[in-house]
């Protein structure tokens, strides 16, 4: 009951126990006004007719939703497309109020913006029905298909920014893969294990060891890319829409874009989801990636945990490494380690931080960078600028 | 200032002004002036900012202004007048009748329709407000020229506070 019906029920009350002190039947008698009021029956179902809505748009872009809602029974109906709390309404309206009589059908429009990456669900159709007295409101949902997927646009990186340290990360772009089928070049010989084929064996070579040698060969394809993106809370400093972590994302689905769209094995670790997907080739890759991308929801996992668990097939392809991070929060020895044996890049992202204690991480980013740049390279970007420009 | 509390305002303003036209048809205005009660008006205008200005308090003023119509006709004041006879004051039992005489009050159930509209009212939305407004204020200014047989005399005075009040209170929800 609403304050409303709360007033007319105590009105109510106050006629008849007026009417009863002063003996008046009157007063009685015109108590029954403030009660039927509140006895006038009300009730509405809504349901979900049709609708057409942009399914798929890209992190800052308007998408329009247009729904027909069926309403059925007797009221004051508000039916509100529910929206998550960080998209933006830029025309029209997903809330709309109507007087029921019967049946009715009330259209909801609106254009939006999708401000943060994701796979949403916008299934809910809340609906609350006012009694026509106002003293009474029930509330239920109806379902939608709706579903909305954002992703984020990849912007064409021209230019990847080295830093000379004082190991050079090798370039991918030259590299060949460690694994992958065989191709023509030859790289060495070697002795027979098992498994080597039959027709890779080298039997002048045999003949002078005295046991079973075969030809090794170059192995088809470029260089093996890995993305490691840190998912753990600290990266999510920032306001919901613009915050480390959407920045990481942000620049692992370029990256991954820019090295699948060059030939590049690419593969992805969430640090904190522990989210793998192994490398692989091609544009159903980068679909792959983005679409994970799109899940990524965080957790905890320190990097070195995330480097021991993938470190098997780490060694086994041997490939780029790309850490996208806060350099200032991550602990390098792993890291250290690690760029002995293949090329690490460590990608630290920093600008959203302020005042006193934004000086205080600065301090501490600067030289954690420093630190990392002994490991190989690591770039800094700066996540209020655009990403194309790094 | 919300929107509906100005309509609210406008509803307690008519029930008063038709309590205050239903007190000054009764004997016992000769004794209180009717124009000593109209500065009761300002009371809805005064409560606006803080809470529905036709609130449960102001109602009861209002049935206080229409108790010498309703009290006479109820066996309680029988009761009391036949006690005051019986215990030798029979002037004063005469005196009492004298001045309440029972009346009908057919503003009664208006005054009480008005009161439950306000309550409805209640955090409403402004834009359904828009219309009814329109339609309240427009009855207000025609209401006095309705009852213009009963009291002629109180027509400027009822249209002057009605517009004053209207006026403060649109000039409050536009600032």
């Amino acid at each position: 009951m609403r304050k409303a019906g709360a007033s007319l029920a105590k009105f109510s009350v106050y006629l008849i126990l007026s009417g009863i002190f002063l003996t008046a039947p009157i007063l009685i008698r015109l108590a029954i006004i403030p009660a039927f009021l509140l006895a006038i029956p009300f009730g509405v179902r809504a349901k979900f007719v049709r609708g057409e809505w942009d399914e798929k748009v890209s992190v800052g872009e308007e998408f329009s939703v247009s729904i027909l809602v069926e309403l059925i029974g007797f009221g004051i109906v508000r039916v509100r497309h529910t929206l998550p709390e960080h998209f933006e309404l830029t025309d029209g309206t997903n809330l709309e109020e109507s007087l029921v009589f019967g049946r009715k059908l009330v259209k909801i429009n609106y254009r939006a913006k999708a401000t943060r990456r994701g796979l949403y669900r916008l299934d809910r159709l809340e609906y609350e029905v006012e009694s026509f007295s106002k003293a009474f409101v029930r509330r239920g949902v109806a379902e939608t298909p709706v579903t909305l997927e954002v992703k984020h646009r990849p912007p064409k990186i021209r230019k990847v920014r080295e830093i000379r340290g004082k190991a050079k990360s090798p370039i991918p772009g030259i590299d060949i893969a460690k694994i992958g089928v065989p191709g023509t070049d030859f790289r060495e010989i070697r002795d027979y294990m098992p498994g080597d084929s039959m027709k890779f064996v080298n039997w002048k070579a045999t003949a002078r060891k005295g046991k079973l040698m075969v030809n090794q060969y170059e192995v088809e394809g470029k260089k093996a890319v890995w993305i490691f993106l840190d998912a753990n809370p600290y990266m999510l400093h920032g306001t919901s829409i613009k915050n480390y972590l959407e920045a990481a994302i942000e620049v692992a689905n370029a990256l991954a874009y820019h090295y699948t769209s060059r030939g590049h094995k690419v593969g992805l670790y969430v640090i904190g989801d522990k989210r793998m997907i192994y490398p692989d080739v091609g544009s159903r890759q980068f679909r792959r990636i983005s679409r994970a991308l799109l899940e990524v929801e965080g957790g905890k996992e320190s990097v070195n945990d995330a480097i021991e668990s993938c470190k098997k097939m780490l060694l086994l392809y041997s490939p780029l490494l790309i850490l996208i991070t806060r350099a200032e929060r991550v602990r390098g020895e792993s890291i250290l380690k690690l760029s002995k044996l293949m090329p690490v890049q460590v990608i630290a992202l920093k600008g959203l931080e302020e005042g006193f204690s934004g000086m205080v991480m600065e301090a501490a980013r600067r030289k954690a960078v420093s630190r990392l740049r002994s490991c190989g390279s690591c770039v800094e970007v700066d996540v209020n600028r655009p990403l194309a420009i790094w | 200032m919300k929107g509906w509390r100005v309509v609210s305002l406008i509803i307690a303003e008519i029930a008063f002004f038709m309590a205050w036209i239903s007190y000054s048809t009764t004997p016992l205005s000769a004794i209180i002036n009717p124009v000593y009660l109209l500065p009761i008006a300002v009371i809805p205008a005064l409560t606006i900012f803080k809470k529905n200005p036709f609130s449960f308090e102001f109602f009861s003023v209002l049935m206080l202004m229409l108790l010498p119509k309703i009290f006479p006709s109820t066996p309680l004041f029988k009761s009391v007048v036949n006690t005051v006879n019986f215990l030798g004051f029979t002037d004063l039992a005469r005196y009492m009748v004298s001045i309440l005489t029972p009346q009908p009050v057919p503003s009664l159930p208006a005054i009480v329709a008005l009161f439950c509209l306000a309550q409805m009212l209640e955090n409403s939305r402004t834009s359904y407000l828009g219309v009814f407004a329109v339609a309240v204020m427009a009855a207000y200014l025609i209401y006095p020229i309705a009852f213009l047989p009963f009291k002629p005399e109180y027509f400027f005075a009822i249209i002057a506070i009605g517009i004053a009040a209207i006026a403060f209170a649109v000039f409050e929800y536009v600032h």
